[in-house]
């Protein structure tokens, strides 16, 4: 029992970082239609950022989290630049592919600038692990999943609350009508892209503590942000953070039982499943618009 | 009457197709003008060529003396245009206020102050004020996007066929609003194809007849044009 117990809470500390993830991603699809494909790479760039930030000086990642954050603010609007509003009237599956080769750029660039080894970040604040009985937690998933929860509820109050967040979500629903409200549509689209990269870059700068930052390690990550995001319901913000925890729950449960190859392998047959079965996602039904 | 809005030779083609052929015409301060067709006469594609939606292959287009064929969508809007879209198009995961509420360029005092207004103008949205666009009726739907394009206080509106779908009773009350809308100070462009009804509620209007304008007047006088009695009013 208390094995199971440590392994829903190490599931849950990795469920917070690819929440983060996942609510990047669902933000890009939500703004613009798009399946932003770089997604995994842009969150191995945000541990890059903190693996050579984390080097130039000695100090835990709770200090520069927030210039990891802003560089990849910058990272992302550049990429809507260019892989997104040069193709805006196309159709989606070109995005798609201009940010898969925008991704295989960031690949590359890693390789070139970091070489092809494995690297770890520092910790958010220090390293080591706390106890609660039985159960232990490292600091740095703690860390992470306080990080995830103030960032998740501040990205609910933006949308909810605020007069950006409500001009955020009336472009990402119908473009042309929100420009023809006022609202500057193409500035919010390039925060979007900005923000959603924000999001992936500081689940990679605390990911890249525990899990290593690699040249190819985003490939998978971009896949777990469709899946989640398919599990729940695509373009809710809520759903895709829930679809990222029973991923992560679902891997961390299943390689131990099992092992690491069989979580994959049957995540991707879930995946199949719920296209096939169920396409609106489990929790999601998306706004209807009546004839 | 100054011209607020001036379009002069406009032609706007889909492809190889023209939808408007040299269409000139005028919305001066403080007056209601109808722009009246059949399906397909080219009444919105006038109206997606003011906001911006599409591009004029030639032709001019000022508003308030300016020149704004160079503008983009929102920054034309931000002169002084309201558009109520064709298929009232509210943003259908907003709620009505929030609807309301993205269309107010002003501080809070004055956000809350206009979306009051607007559900004075429509008791029935301040009654489903948390309710989702897309859960709304027809009738409520245009009421919002008249509303929401009332929200930058425009000094000019555009409004596409806003009796389309809506039953008799409900249509004339919305057109009714026209003449409070115009007294309020904004000038109103009215595409409809109830051309007794649009008649009744403007001061000017032209017809348009496959992308060509082919009759202008007042609206008294084309009430009593042959070619609108035979064409429009069954008479
Ligand atoms: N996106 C488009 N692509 C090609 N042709 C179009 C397009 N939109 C409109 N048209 C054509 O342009 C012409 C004018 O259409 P428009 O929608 O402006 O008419 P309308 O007067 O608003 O008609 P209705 O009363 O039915 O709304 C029509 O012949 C229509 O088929
Ligand atoms: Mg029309």
């Amino acid at each position: 029992m208390i094995t199971f117990l440590q392994l829903v809470i190490n599931g849950l500390a990795l469920g917070a970082a690819y929440a983060l993830v996942a609510l990047g991603f669902v933000f890009i699809v939500n703004a613009t239609g798009a399946v932003n494909f770089a997604h995994g790479d842009l969150v191995m760039a945000g541990g890059y950022a903190a693996v050579g930030l984390g080097s130039l000086a000695q100090i835990p990642a709770v200090y520069f989290l927030p210039l990891v954050a802003v560089i990849m603010f910058v990272l992302g609007v550049a990429l809507a630049l260019l892989a997104y509003f040069p193709l805006i009237n196309r159709p989606p599956s070109t995005v798609f592919i201009s940010t898969l080769l925008c991704g295989i750029i960031l690949q590359n660039a890693f390789v070139v600038l970091f070489g092809p080894q494995a690297h770890a970040a520092p910790p958010l604040l220090k390293s080591g692990v706390a106890h609660f009985g039985e159960i232990e937690i490292s600091v740095q998933a703690i860390g992470t999943m306080v990080v995830a929860a103030i960032l998740i509820a501040s990205q609910y109050l933006l949308f909810t609350r605020t007069q950006i967040g409500r001009r955020l979500r009336a472009t990402a629903e119908d473009r042309q009508m929100a420009q023809a409200v006022g609202i500057p549509a193409f500035a919010l689209i390039a925060a979007t892209f900005g923000l959603g990269t924000a999001l992936a870059g500081i689940a990679g700068a605390l990911l890249a503590n525990q899990f290593f930052v690699y040249p190819t390690g985003g490939i998978p990550l971009s896949v777990y942000a469709y899946i989640a995001v398919v599990i729940g319901g695509w373009g809710s913000i809520a759903g895709a953070v829930i679809g990222a925890m029973i991923i992560s729950l679902f891997q961390v449960v299943v390689s131990a039982y099992v092992s690491y190859a069989a979580a994959t392998g049957l995540l991707y047959v879930t995946l199949l499943l719920i296209f096939v079965v169920r396409p609106q996602g489990i929790f999601g039904e998306r706004v209807q618009r009546r004839a | 009457m100054s011209g607020l809005l001036e379009i002069d030779k406009l032609c706007v083609w889909y492809g190889p197709v023209f939808a408007l052929k040299d269409a000139t015409l005028s919305v001066g301060s403080g007056e209601a003008v109808a722009l009246i067709g059949a399906n397909g006469a080219g009444k919105s594609t006038l109206f997606k060529s003011i906001v911006g939606f599409l591009r004029p292959k030639s032709g001019a287009l000022r508003f308030l003396d300016r020149d704004v064929t160079g503008l983009r969508t929102e920054q034309r809007i931000r002169l002084g245009v309201g558009y109520s879209p064709e298929g009232r198009r509210v943003f259908p995961g907003l709620t009505v206020r929030e609807n309301l509420e993205v269309a107010v360029f002003a501080g809070k005092a004055e956000r809350a102050r206009r979306v009051d207004r607007a559900f004075s103008l429509f008791p029935q949205l301040a009654t489903r004020q948390e309710a989702l666009g897309w859960q709304l009726s027809g009738g409520q739907q245009q009421m919002l996007a008249i509303g929401r394009a009332l929200m930058g206080q425009p000094r000019l509106l555009l409004l596409d066929e806003p009796s389309l779908g809506l039953s008799p009773k409900l249509a004339d009350e919305v057109l009714a609003g026209i003449r409070g809308i115009v007294k309020d100070g904004t000038s109103v462009l009215l595409a409809e194809q109830n051309v007794g009804k649009a008649l009744a509620c403007c001061d000017r209007a032209y017809v348009l007849e496959v992308g060509k304008i082919v009759l202008a007047g007042t609206a008294a006088a084309l009430r009593d044009t042959e070619e609108v009695k035979r064409a429009f009013l069954g008479g």
